[in-house]
């Protein structure tokens, strides 16, 4: 169970979205392993139809991306003066590596001398940008049509999001204003996940917790799946693997796994009314252009009052939620003073 | 349930109004609301259930149907709350009882508190049994030294039956 403070640490801000859509299901988020593939899919699919080419941010491996990094860390190899930013990405990753997992890691010599793959160390990457630079996948011009691209070897790894994000940041100057909004919540939500998920792969290489007075049993259930096992995973993958006869632990931490639930739920849909209330009085209502257009003014004010009679119903939840808190405040202090 | 409601949320479906779906039922939903426990809510509208002449009233029964959903939760929380001072004692006593010994030092305030929380509360039901078993077996002592008192004040005398 998480922490009291994690559980109510949000409700000083209430959100309340209302979303059009023309297909809709009562699909529930699977796991987390697969619903970060959907995220994934989704976000592809939006920057592929937006005439996004992402094969040169898709198709090269992780072995591959290291092996550019580490190319443009070594401070030997000849590169244009412009791309002399990110050459300390190693030491970075070799510091938080360190910090992680208390062990010392391989100098930063042997790493760029060596061209194997590290994996640990490259999941301490603060991020990819030198393995997409102009310099390897060209000057990025989004196309006027849809560009295909191949999910089969797509993972569910912090780098997927990683590689999105760089591919719908160099985008964004190229792309019309229809398009902005839609990039700028890609950009923001597979930055999120990108630090929940490396922060998810990095619990690895953290050492293993002792046994104390507090905690039994350290070690996990050999029939329950490790981190390793899920993540980073392409589908075919985790639906060829044994997974399904595994027990599937909880991986996230409640305010994180919120995160990822909202951005499954609202995905790159078209939020068409938004109103926030802060808890010192502040309310703030986004209505979108869409629903000021011409062709939108019939459904405006029956879309307007939905979302009214959504806020009062969000503020009296929240009223309730915030009464369930004080009682467990006032009980806990009761009770510690007997 | 509570794993659900901490963490995933809450998710209320209703489905598309009749006119909405003239070949009748599909997979597809008219409205689709997801509630998380900071209070967050984001609502969908098919944009079909949009255009229906029942959407008012469509909608508005959604409405109750989240509402009603939103507030068993909320009663279902609060019993839970009403539980917690149970919750702390009984963890408070599993710490106590857990610990190695060298780790309880009396001084160390966390001991304190598991003490006022825990141990206190058994030591306290203990030592009122076994004042009541005292108290009673003193006022049994009472009345057998009173009743001893009145036998030898009054010595009982044979009276001879009538017939004999």
């Amino acid at each position: 169970m998480p922490p009291i403070n994690e559980i109510f640490s949000d409700l000083l801000n209430v959100e309340i979205n209302t979303i059009v859509k023309h297909s809709m299901t009562a699909e529930k988020m699977p796991r987390l392993h697969f619903a970060l593939l959907d995220i994934i899919a989704e976000f592809s699919g939006v920057l592929a139809d937006a005439g996004v080419d992402l094969e040169p941010f898709l198709r090269p491996s992780r072995a591959d991306c290291w092996e550019r990094i580490q190319r443009h860390t070594d401070s030997d190899t000849p590169l244009p003066e412009t791309y002399n930013e990110g050459r300390d990405h190693i030491d970075e990753a070799r510091k938080a590596y360190e910090a992680l997992s208390g062990k010392q890691a391989p100098s930063h010599r042997s790493l760029v001398a060596s061209p194997d793959y590290n994996q640990a160390i490259f999941n301490c990457l603060p991020d990819l940008w030198p393995a997409f630079t102009p310099f390897y996948i060209g000057e990025p011009r989004p196309a006027e049509f849809s560009k295909p691209f191949a999910m089969t070897r797509i993972t569910n790894g912090w780098d997927s999001f990683e590689r999105l994000r760089i591919a719908a940041l160099l985008a964004k100057p190229h792309l019309d204003d229809r398009h902005q909004i839609l990039l700028s919540r890609i950009i923001g939500s597979c930055s999120r996940l990108k630090y929940i998920v490396q922060g998810l792969e990095q619990r690895c290489e953290r050492p293993a917790t002792p046994r104390s007075w507090f905690r039994r049993n350290p070690q996990p259930s050999p029939e329950c799946a490790a981190i390793a096992d899920l993540i980073p995973k392409s589908r075919n993958e985790l639906l060829g693997g044994e997974l399904r006869h595994r027990r599937i632990p909880r991986l996230l931490r409640a305010d994180e796994f919120g995160v990822v639930r909202k951005i499954w739920e609202v995905g790159t849909e078209l939020v068409l009314v938004q109103t926030s209330v802060q808890l010192d009085g502040d309310v703030v209502t986004r209505i979108s252009e869409t629903l000021l257009s011409p062709e939108m003014a019939e459904t405006h004010r029956i879309i307007l009052t939905a979302h009214q009679e959504n806020v009062s119903t969000a503020i009296s939840h929240w009223r309730s939620l915030v009464e369930v808190a004080l009682k467990l405040v006032k009980d806990v202090i009761g009770t510690l003073r007997g | 349930m509570l794993a659900e409601l901490l963490a995933g949320g809450a998710l209320i479906t209703d489905p598309l109004p009749a006119s909405a779906c003239p070949r009748g039922p599909s997979s597809e939903i008219g409205y689709r609301t997801f509630v998380q426990l900071d209070g967050d809510i984001c609502t969908s509208i098919h944009a079909r259930a949009l255009a229906c002449p029942e959407f008012a009233a469509t909608y508005n029964a959604h409405l109750q149907h989240v509402q009603t959903l939103l507030g068993e939760r909320i009663s279902w929380l609060l019993r839970q709350v009403r539980k917690l001072r149970w919750c702390v004692a009984f963890a408070g006593l599993g710490l106590t009882l857990y610990a190695p010994s060298s780790w309880i030092e009396l001084a160390d305030v966390s001991t304190r508190i598991a003490w006022t929380l825990a141990v206190a509360p058994l030591v306290a039901w203990l030592l009122s049994i076994l004042t009541r078993w005292l108290v009673h077996r003193w006022l049994r002592w009472l009345v057998h030294r009173r009743l001893r008192q009145i036998v030898q004040q009054e010595p009982i005398t044979a009276t001879p039956s009538p017939g004999l």
